[in-house]
């Protein structure tokens, strides 16, 4: 055992550097990826039965590798000297190169000093030529200017005349005018005068049938006074006369009495004298009263044909009142109809456009429907729901669009929790691409450029 | 203080106000199709020798076979970059594709250096970049890797390509038979046989942890249970009880069997303790209690029995106790297989008249979904992520194997070279 004491440790050694290198070789399987999505290439190894050869082949194969790196690496140094020796010798073209474009380019600018000679004298003689042809053109411009000048001083003449002679007729126009202006005022005045005549005749023959009126009234009261009184006094003398007739059948019955014979013929005559009296008084009641109703009949007709005046008169001014209330209403019913037209345009033309409003408004709402269900039934069609996915699950995607429809983003916002499911949705949005969103760029703004998808199979 | 309270209320209100009136228009999805994803492979850019594997089809292959995606023929393509830089996403928009990869495959060192980009075609997000080294004859596994990778990044699944199947073949060999046990690459390619016996081979079930299978074997003119570990190819003898000796199927843990024996009487389901190879009895009687499987909790076996006068399901607690029936539905119910995260099982059911065919129970609503097409389907199996049943079936009188999605939507054959092909398991 003594003996064989270091053979037999260096033996252990070796097994367990063996056994060790068994054990790492068992543990390189490869380890699948799982979770994210990984930017970051993972190494891997296939092992099987033969994973030892493998082992071995691949630490062969890596030495070789890396002598033929470092082969490489030499070649690669020689290249690069030969390269920078290939470097340097271009530089030297290049100097070479230089140095004949430098030539050249000295024998060009002779040349092109030459050439530039030629030029310029070539220039002056074209020079002088065009300064020939300038002078030409100058006089002939001085000819022409000339011949312009004439030409625009007779056509200034010419419309000063015209401009004199409008002027002319324009002040005799403006005359005419005036005149006309003037006669129209005269004849305004005339009638504003005649209509101010007419108002005060109008107005004193009202004051004057005003007037009339009056004294007729007051006439009339008179009248009825003095009536009132005659009628008094006949009467006071009618029973004065009874009253003497009475008093004096008395007396002639006491007479009678006392003194029969003598008294008849006084009371006879006393009595034709009283009844003659009494008649004539009577008579000249009668007659008075007969004058008096004649009078009062004859003012009673004029006071008709007065009131009738005035009743005409009345109502002529009532017509006419009535005429120029007529006018007036007709004039107000005209307004009014006016401004029943203009609300009712107003109206109209409000109710149109609230009728607009509401049927942009309605045509929206119909178009935003349309493109939810059109938007709905794409992205539909697009989803393939993963087999393997569970039940419940559910994400939402909000979506960026552009104004055709195209889909510029979309992200998952709320995860189901199953990265597959996710992605089919995410997935299924881009697919859709282009959306039909609506035409109407306002439209668009407003609901579509960016919104959500809910992802809900259940 | 009342009033700092106030304020903090109020202007607490006031935030909220302010973005419920930023929401503005939202618009509500219900609706969308559950249709495969399509996805572009674009053919990866190749150096050095590739050999006459081509990596792209590979993952285009298993891509489409999981039935969740819808791959791009090659000739629709309007380019074809193999980098970042040359990536035009309005190409692939056009084509309608919401993802694509892209990559290069440097297979001048003997081994293979592949990169590739998984980027999201409507917003160019790069969701995977990875460069992987794979070995002379890994490049398969390498292409299933990637069909992994991508596929778990796109569905939130783990990926189910770069799982190994075993199955049990059988060909004409002189006057007799010839079986043998095969372990497999989840899409058929790379059959390794690790048992061959002139005499049957049955009911193949994978430890999980993959590194062992469990399979009967009538070797010895009689049944028999081994177990086999891969690596070393070493096999041992676990039962060898008279009788039926029928069904192993390894618990979650990985240290007990189930299975069938029928030393008793009846064949009955038991369990064994690999360790101590101790026997737990779980069923009784008369009634044949067969096909046992555990539950990926390991609480809970379900086995085909036909105490109901025909073969149904039913589940017992693993360590023992009430039996209760899980299937009512038709005549003929059995093969029970537990999904990994225990929500479902698949079954070969049948309604009589000699048509068997795979079907999905869920759980949680004992809802049965028909997958396959029959007659003859047999043997289903669950993918590790659940997504796929493995089932054998019968086309034109020769056993085939089939992938077919869970949901019914696509089925997919499995290549082999030649021979039937029968009770598949899928492993980890």
């Amino acid at each position: 055992m003594r003996k064989y004491g270091l053979s037999f440790t260096l033996a252990l050694l070796l097994h367990i550097a063996l056994i060790s290198m068994f054990c790492f070789s068992f543990q390189s399987n490869p380890e699948m990826v799982k979770g994210q999505p990984v930017p970051e290439i993972i190494d891997a190894t296939m092992l099987d039965d033969t994973k030892i050869q493998a082992e071995a082949d691949r630490l062969k194969q890596k030495e070789e590798n890396k002598r033929q790196a470092e082969q490489q690496e030499q070649q690669e140094l020689q290249n690069a000297r030969k390269a920078e020796e290939q470097k340097l010798q271009q530089a030297k073209k290049q100097r070479q190169m230089e140095e004949q474009q430098a030539q050249e380019a000295a024998e060009n600018r002779k040349q092109e000093a030459l050439a530039e000679q030629n030029k310029k004298e070539q220039l002056a003689q074209q020079r002088k030529e065009e300064e020939k042809k300038l002078e030409e053109i100058k006089e002939k411009r001085a000819v022409e200017e000339k011949k312009a000048k004439d030409l625009a001083e007779k056509q200034r003449l010419a419309e000063l005349e015209l401009q004199k002679q409008a002027e002319k007729q324009k002040q005799q126009e403006a005359a005419e005018r005036e005149e006309k202006i003037k006669e129209q005022k005269q004849a305004e005045e005339l009638k504003l005068k005649q209509q101010a005549d007419q108002a005060k005749k109008q107005a004193e023959a009202k004051k004057l049938e005003q007037d009339k009126k009056l004294a007729e009234q007051k006439k009339a009261d008179e009248e009825k006074r003095q009536e009132s009184a005659e009628q008094a006094e006949a009467k006071a003398k009618a029973e004065k006369d009874k009253k003497a007739a009475e008093s004096a059948e008395k007396a002639k019955a006491e007479k009678d009495k006392k003194a029969a014979e003598s008294a008849e013929k006084a009371k006879a005559e006393k009595e034709k004298l009283a009844a003659e009296k009494a008649e004539q008084e009577k008579k000249a009641a009668a007659d008075k009263a007969k004058a008096d109703a004649e009078k009062a009949k004859a003012e009673k007709e004029k006071q008709a044909a007065e009131a009738a005046a005035k009743a005409k008169a009345e109502k002529d001014r009532l017509a006419a009142e009535k005429a120029e209330k007529a006018e007036k209403e007709k004039q107000a019913a005209i307004a009014a109809a006016e401004k029943a037209e203009k609300e009712k345009q107003a109206a109209e033309a409000a109710a149109a456009a609230k009728a607009q409003a509401d049927a942009q408004a309605q045509a929206n709402a119909q178009a935003i429907s349309s493109a939810l269900q059109g938007i709905k039934n794409r992205v539909q069609n697009a989803w393939t729901r993963p087999m393997s996915a569970s039940q419940g699950l559910k994400c939402t995607i909000q979506v960026k669009l552009l104004p055709n429809g195209d889909v510029m983003d979309a992200v998952v916002v709320v995860s189901s929790g199953d990265a597959v499911f996710d992605r089919s949705a995410e997935n299924a949005v881009r697919k859709a691409t282009p959306l039909p969103v609506p035409q109407d760029l306002k439209l668009f703004n407003q609901e579509f450029r960016v919104f959500q998808f809910l992802f809900n199979p259940n | 203080m009342i009033l700092v309270f106030r304020i903090l209320v109020l202007s607490l209100m006031a935030g909220f106000a302010g973005v419920a009136c930023a929401a503005g228009l939202t618009i509500e999805i219900t609706k969308g199709s559950v249709t495969a994803v399509p996805i572009a492979v674009v053919p990866f850019a190749q150096t050095g020798s590739i050999g006459n594997v081509k990596l792209t089809s590979v993952v285009n292959s298993d891509l489409a076979g999981s039935g969740l995606f819808k791959t791009l023929a090659e000739d629709d393509m309007l380019t074809k970059p193999s980098t970042p830089e040359s990536v035009n996403f309005k190409d692939w928009q056009v084509l309608g594709q919401d993802y694509m990869v892209i990559g290069q495959v440097d297979g001048s060192g003997g081994n293979y250096n592949v990169q590739f980009y998984l980027y999201n075609v409507h917003n160019g997000e790069l969701l995977i970049g990875y460069r992987l080294t794979a070995g002379p004859n890994d490049l398969r596994r390498a292409a299933h890797h990637i069909s992994d990778l991508i596929y778990e990044k796109l569905t939130g699944r783990k990926g189910a390509f770069n799982t190994r199947i075993a199955y049990v073949t059988s060909s004409q060999k002189g006057a007799g038979k010839q079986f043998m046990l095969q372990v497999a690459d989840s899409d058929g390619f790379n059959p390794r046989t690790i048992f061959e016996s002139p005499e049957p081979i049955m009911a193949p079930n994978w430890s999980p942890d993959g590194s062992k299978i469990a399979y009967v074997s009538f070797h010895s003119k009689h049944s028999e249970i081994f177990v086999q570990t891969l690596a070393t190819g070493q096999r041992e003898s676990v039962s060898s009880y008279p009788g039926i000796n029928g069904a192993p199927a390894f618990s979650p843990d990985g240290g007990s069997l189930a299975i069938t024996l029928s030393k008793d009487g009846s064949p009955d389901v038991y369990v064994l303790n690999l360790s101590g190879r101790s026997l737990t009895r779980l069923t009784t009687g008369l009634s044949i209690d067969t096909e046992p499987n555990w539950s990926a909790d390991g609480s809970t076996i379900v086995f085909t029995s036909d105490q109901g006068g025909k073969p149904q399901l039913y589940t017992i607690p693993a360590t023992g106790g009430k039996v209760s029936r899980l299937t009512f539905q038709g005549d003929y119910n059995a093969r029970g297989r537990f999904s990994a995260d225990g929500k479902s099982i698949a079954m070969v059911t049948s309604n009589g008249g000699g048509d068997y065919r795979i079907a999905v129970m869920d759980l949680a609503t004992r809802t049965v979904n028909v997958i396959s097409d029959g007659r003859l389907d047999d043997s289903p199996s669950f993918a590790p992520n659940g997504s796929m049943v493995l089932f054998s079936a019968n086309k034109g009188g020769q056993s085939v194997l089939f992938v077919g999605s869970t949901d019914g939507a696509t089925q997919q054959k499995l290549a082999f070279e030649s021979g039937e092909v029968r009770e598949p398991d899928w492993g980890p």
